[in-house]
């Protein structure tokens, strides 16, 4: 049990001697684990990231650089790693994959350290740029991916080309039950009062009430609020089972892979603009080989790599250079800078607009059920 | 009355007092009964209510107590950056109360308020909405605020959706960890809070079906209902004057209230502190399940009644008036028409007695009618029917050939010789002949039977006459086989007490078309007929004829005749002298009957004694005799002349019939005569008819009355046969007499008959005697008495008494 901001007092005392009597003991016996275990033994970290967030080859080389083994769990929302991240309190995890928005408070709850740049020198490399309203001073951790959050179409399934999030949220008859929606409420809500023209963090009450009206139109031509990462998902739009996905730029590039009839696009309205970054659990079990795989995946060649196989932008300068002039061209992982000034990055939100979003989300479930 | 309408007529009046005693109280029990089962019902309903809420309270208690210590919860509240609270974990928690509230569908809400009323969580059942986060002013929670237990319930009107909920609030502590290791006093954070719906009392109040006319309501302190059912005319206004009007209860209490204009029972408790609970039972419906009730039961019984009297009388009918009804039938088949028993029960019971003891006397009864019947009917010596069941037969026919003359007849037989073997065999001899005749007579007619069957009867008409009646027959030729025939089985010997036998049959015919004018014409013409055969030589049969028929007309006269000139008098005794053949003095006179008929002059005895012998008619003229007799002596006495015994016959037909020594000694006294004045003459059968007229004759010889045998020799007896008899004197038959002056045959049986009775010290008395010659003899031989017209012929008694007078001297011979 940490406290994050601990009283001064003497019970603060009395717990510091006793967690250092715990640590020790600890240190102590896995000292002793480690000398009683054979030299090549296999050493292991634990990730809690998003499934498919990272170049399987890339994990390859790592397990047979360090002779370890990376074991993933895998969350589909950051709800989700929220929930693990309470139940658990970190332990158990030695990585986690955070988003921009939560890795302040993450901080605040003990749950993440900052990672040694002495132990992981790459992780230098790892510099955002500008983004949107972003807050480059709350950044505790090494920026991992960015990109933004927008429409992916079939275009070959739509009666015209989509430009605006007003398509999706006063959809044509043709779409009716050919969209999905994320389970994410700061994604349902903000992008509605984005189709409005509000701030996306709005907590005006009336704003969030038009959101609400705007949603509930829209409810009975959506097919599902389910997590955006979902392998369903994915299957659906290539399948033509949906027509019109809210999904991020990365995963829409992924599904145009597969199926080329496939289009992203953030809305003329703006989207999203996000970030995820790689974190050291405060829990921790083996902090050394969690710098080993930090600093493994920051060297310039597998950033590079990284990025390309997760058509996201990477924010390690090194690699960038190593990227070919499609990818940096490509106006999806790269968009230009008026839609991304057009854009919002999320933001923590009032606990009573959290509510209202909470309610408003639980409002639309109730009506697709 | 009969039987079974006096049963149906009881039954029905029984039962419907049965109906009564059992119907009335059993509706005033009913009545109590009802009131006791609404009472209870009301009460089991209330504490179903009660227990349901109860059961509701607790898993709201505990349920909230689980809640309390969730984890996440915990995280929650320890978090106490509002910032990180809400995007982090916010959704958290309300995902842990919406997984609660699919585990607890009876919850419609769960939330968590903070300490300053500021509703954080809230998780409504539906999404419903919520209007207001700021709780501080809602009465759960200013409840829990100030209440110094870790909970509160309380039913309260839901702000959000004007609802009727429970709301459970509960207050959620968290130790202060820096606190934790001196104290263990843990710090209020936060009230959870649960709110659920009356669904689960209103399913129990609405599925309520008994509560039709009256009503349940759930209240609460001030009296507004909260659950309302039953009867929709009541409004929420009268319900809360209900609730604020009557007096409160904790314990369950009944009273009768009355609500808008209608009455009813009403049971009213406070569930728990704010929550009232009230049933009402309507007055009239109670009237009115009495009065169905009531109904029923009065038409059940009667359906009973009809059915179990309709059994009862079935049963009857089947169990005792069928039975007694055939019981009845089959005593009346039994006795009035002699039928055989018809009554088979298979059941033993009483009536089963009854018939069988009915069946023996029945039986009984039939067999003394037989036997009755056989003694009416039936000739005891020979089975053969009777002279009366003859009658009836006979005039049977007549009747039922409705006074036509019938086509029958008639054969009238009479055995031949039958009186002599009677004399002197006796009458058991005779009884066997008789028996052994009509076996032979049967045997014959069976034979004729297989010809023409059922047309022969045969029937004794008594004595040694017997009948037969051929009945559908006009055919003197038919009548006359069947004559042969008999006569043919007849004229063979018979064996009786190894003796042989020989009789005939003398048979008169005599056809009813011909000759019958009546029953009675018929018997008596085939009779005359049957005597005209006698005439005819016997052993023979004759049809019936006019002329035959006068002649012995007149031994029916004579018969007649007799018995009027016995009660007239007309009758007279002379008397014949005896005479000692020594002294020539009269030594006694024989009493001898005269009939001197009116108009036809004298009637010789040998004509008419047979007649009254056969008659029975020898009773009275032998009663006359002897006592004419001694009258006569006695006033010889008066008359001062001396006197010597008179001696009369006596028939073996009146020692046979009745007491003679009564009958003499009657006489003697009667008159005054001295017994050895009076003697008495016996014939041979008298002797031979057996002990009893033997012993007779000893008792009449003991009181000094002498006796003589008469006619000796005509008979089979011989002299050694008289030894020890009861005799005296010993008369010789004329016939021997007459015998002495045809040879000495006659003159040596005489002198040995004379010769053996002096040995038997017998005196010899000869009858008969007319000449000197015989005279002489007799006295040679010393026979003792002399009797006949050589003396003396029969004299009247005056003429006797004057023979006295003369004292006439014997004619002595020489």
């Amino acid at each position: 049990m940490h406290k994050v901001i601990p009283a001064p007092s003497t019970e603060l005392i009395k717990y510091l001697i006793l967690s250092t009597i715990l640590f020790t003991s600890l240190l102590l016996s896995s000292i002793f684990c480690l000398a009683a275990a054979p030299s090549q033994q296999t050493e292991e970290i634990t990730f809690l990231t998003w499934g498919d967030y990272i170049n399987p080859e890339l994990v390859t080389q790592f397990e047979a650089e360090y002779n370890a083994k990376v074991n993933f769990v895998y969350f589909e929302s950051d709800n989700g790693r929220d929930e693990i991240l309470i139940n658990t309190n970190a332990f158990g995890y030695d990585i986690l994959l955070v988003d921009s928005t939560n890795l302040i408070s993450y901080k605040k709850l003990g749950w993440i350290n900052d990672f040694d740049p002495q132990a992981a020198p790459n992780i230098n490399y790892a510099q955002l740029p500008e983004l949107s309203n972003l807050d480059k001073e709350a950044q505790f951790c090494t920026p991992y991916a960015w990109g933004t959050t927008g429409i992916a179409y079939r275009k070959d399934l739509v009666p015209e080309p989509i430009t605006s999030w007003k398509q999706v949220f006063s959809p044509a008859p043709e779409l009716q039950g050919k969209i999905l929606m994320s389970s994410m409420s700061t994604e349902v809500v903000g992008m509605a009062l984005k189709s409005l023209g509000y701030s996306m963090a709005s907590s005006n009450s009336q704003e969030l009430e038009q959101a609400r009206q705007l949603l509930l139109a829209q409810a009975p031509s959506v097919a599902g609020y389910s997590p955006i990462a979902s392998d369903t998902k994915t299957a659906k739009l290539v399948t033509g089972q949906a027509s019109v996905t809210l999904t991020y730029s990365g995963d829409a590039l992924m599904l145009h892979a597969l199926e080329p009839q496939v289009e992203y696009l953030v809305p003329k309205e703006g989207g999203a603009v996000w970030a995820d970054f790689i974190c050291l659990s405060a829990q921790a079990g083996n902090v050394k080989l969690a710098h080993h795989f930090i600093d493994f995946i920051n060297r310039p060649k597998q950033a590079a790599d990284n990025a390309l196989y997760l058509f996201n932008a990477t924010p390690n300068s090194e690699a960038e250079k190593l990227l070919p002039s499609e990818f940096l061209n490509n106006s999806i992982i790269y968009p230009d800078e008026a839609l991304i000034a057009q854009s919002e990055t999320y933001q923590l939100l009032s606990p009573r607009t959290i509510k209202k979003h909470n309610s408003i989300m639980r409002e639309l479930k109730e009506l697709t059920k | 009355m009969l039987l079974r309408p006096k049963i149906a007529l009881s039954i029905l009046p029984v039962i419907l007092l049965q109906i009564i005693v059992l119907v009335i109280p059993s509706f005033l029990l009913y009545q109590e009964y009802f009131a006791e089962q609404i009472k209870e019902h009301i009460s089991d309903s209330i504490s179903q209510v009660e227990n349901t809420l109860q059961l509701q309270l607790n898993t709201m208690q505990a349920n909230s107590l689980l809640f309390s210590q969730s984890a996440i919860l915990n995280r929650y509240l320890r978090t106490e950056d509002e910032i990180i609270r809400f995007n982090i974990m916010h959704k958290v928690l309300a995902n842990q109360f919406a997984s609660f509230m699919d585990a607890y569908p009876e919850y419609i809400e769960i939330s968590l308020v903070m300490l300053d009323g500021y509703e954080e969580v809230s998780l409504l059942k539906n999404s419903g909405s919520n209007l207001s986060d700021e709780e501080q002013d809602n009465l759960y929670f200013k409840n829990i605020a100030k209440s110094p237990h870790n909970f509160t319930i309380i039913p309260q009107i839901n702000p959000d959706t004007k609802q009727w909920v429970l709301v459970l609030a509960r207050k959620v502590f968290q130790k202060n960890i820096i606190e934790q290791s001196t104290s263990t006093k843990e710090e209020l954070k936060a009230y959870l809070i649960i709110k659920t719906s009356f669904d689960f009392i209103d399913n129990i109040i609405t599925s309520n079906s008994l509560i039709e006319h009256g009503f349940m309501v759930l209240q609460d302190t001030k009296g507004r209902p909260i659950l309302i059912n039953g009867d929709k005319k009541l409004t929420s206004s009268s319900l809360s004057e209900l609730f604020t009007t009557m007096p409160r209860n904790h314990v369950l209490q009944l009273t009768d209230w009355a609500l808008q204009k209608k009455n009813y029972i009403v049971g009213q408790k406070e569930l728990f502190n704010g929550l009232f609970f009230s049933i009402g039972w309507s007055k009239s419906e109670l009237t009115h399940l009495l009065k169905e009730m009531g109904y029923t039961s009065l038409i059940s019984s009667f359906l009973v009644m009809l059915v179990s009297a309709a059994t009862l009388f079935w049963l009857l009918n089947k169990l005792l008036i069928h039975p007694i009804l055939k019981l009845g039938l089959s005593a009346q088949e039994m006795g009035v028409k002699g039928g055989r028993w018809s009554f088979y029960s298979k059941s033993h019971d009483e009536l089963h007695d009854l018939a069988n003891t009915i069946k023996d006397m029945g039986i009984g009864l039939l067999r003394q009618k037989q036997k009755v019947h056989e003694t009416a009917y039936i000739d005891s010596l020979t089975k053969l029917p009777n002279r009366r069941q003859f009658t009836d037969a006979l005039n049977h026919h007549y009747c039922r050939s409705n006074y036509q003359i019938p086509n029958i007849a008639l054969l009238f037989i009479d055995l031949d010789g039958f009186k002599e073997v009677n004399d002197n065999f006796g009458h058991v001899t005779g009884d066997h002949l008789l028996m052994a005749v009509a076996k032979r007579l049967k045997h014959a007619l069976r034979a004729e039977d297989y010809i023409n069957p059922g047309r022969h009867k045969i029937a004794r008409l008594g004595g040694d006459e017997f009948t037969v009646l051929l009945t559908g027959t006009n055919d003197r030729h038919a009548a006359e086989h069947i004559a042969k025939r008999i006569l043919k089985v007849l004229s063979t010997s018979f064996m009786i007490a190894e003796r042989e036998f020989l009789i005939g049959a003398s048979i008169g015919i005599a056809i009813a078309k011909e000759t019958g004018e009546s029953a009675i014409d018929l018997l008596k013409n085939a009779d005359t007929a049957m005597y005209e055969a006698k005439m005819m030589g016997k052993n023979t049969y004759r049809f019936f004829s006019k002329t035959a028929a006068l002649k012995s007309l007149k031994a029916m006269e004579i018969k007649e005749d007799l018995r009027r000139a016995i009660h007239n008098n007309e009758l007279q005794l002379n008397y014949q002298p005896q005479i000692c053949s020594k002294s020539g003095k009269m030594v006694g006179c024989e009493a001898l009957v005269r009939w001197h008929k009116p108009g036809k002059g004298w009637i010789p005895p040998d004509v008419f004694i047979p007649i009254a012998e056969e008659s029975g008619l020898i009773i009275s003229l032998g009663r006359w005799v002897i006592l004419e007799a001694c009258h006569q002596v006695k006033l010889w006495q008066a008359m001062g002349i001396p006197v010597v015994p008179v001696w009369v016959n006596v028939s073996c037909v009146q020692l046979e019939r009745e007491d003679m020594h009564s009958v003499i000694i009657d006489c003697l006294m009667e008159t005054g005569l001295s017994a050895e004045l009076l003697a008495v003459e016996i014939t041979e059968s008298s002797i031979m008819q057996g002990e009893d007229s033997i012993l007779q004759l000893q008792k009449i010889q003991s009181s000094g009355i002498q006796i003589a045998l008469d006619d000796f020799g005509t008979g089979y007896s011989s002299l050694s046969a008289l030894r020890g008899l009861p005799i005296n004197k010993l008369k010789i038959d004329k016939s021997f007499i007459t015998d002495l002056n045809s040879g000495d045959d006659g003159k040596a049986i005489v002198s040995a008959i004379i010769a053996m009775a002096h040995q038997l010290h017998l005196q010899v008395v000869a009858e008969g005697v007319e000449t000197a010659e015989e005279f002489n003899f007799l006295k040679q031989y010393s026979a003792d008495i002399i009797q006949g017209y050589y003396f003396s012929k029969p004299l009247l008694p005056n003429e006797i008494s004057e023979r006295f007078a003369k004292h006439i001297k014997i004619k002595a011979a020489g």
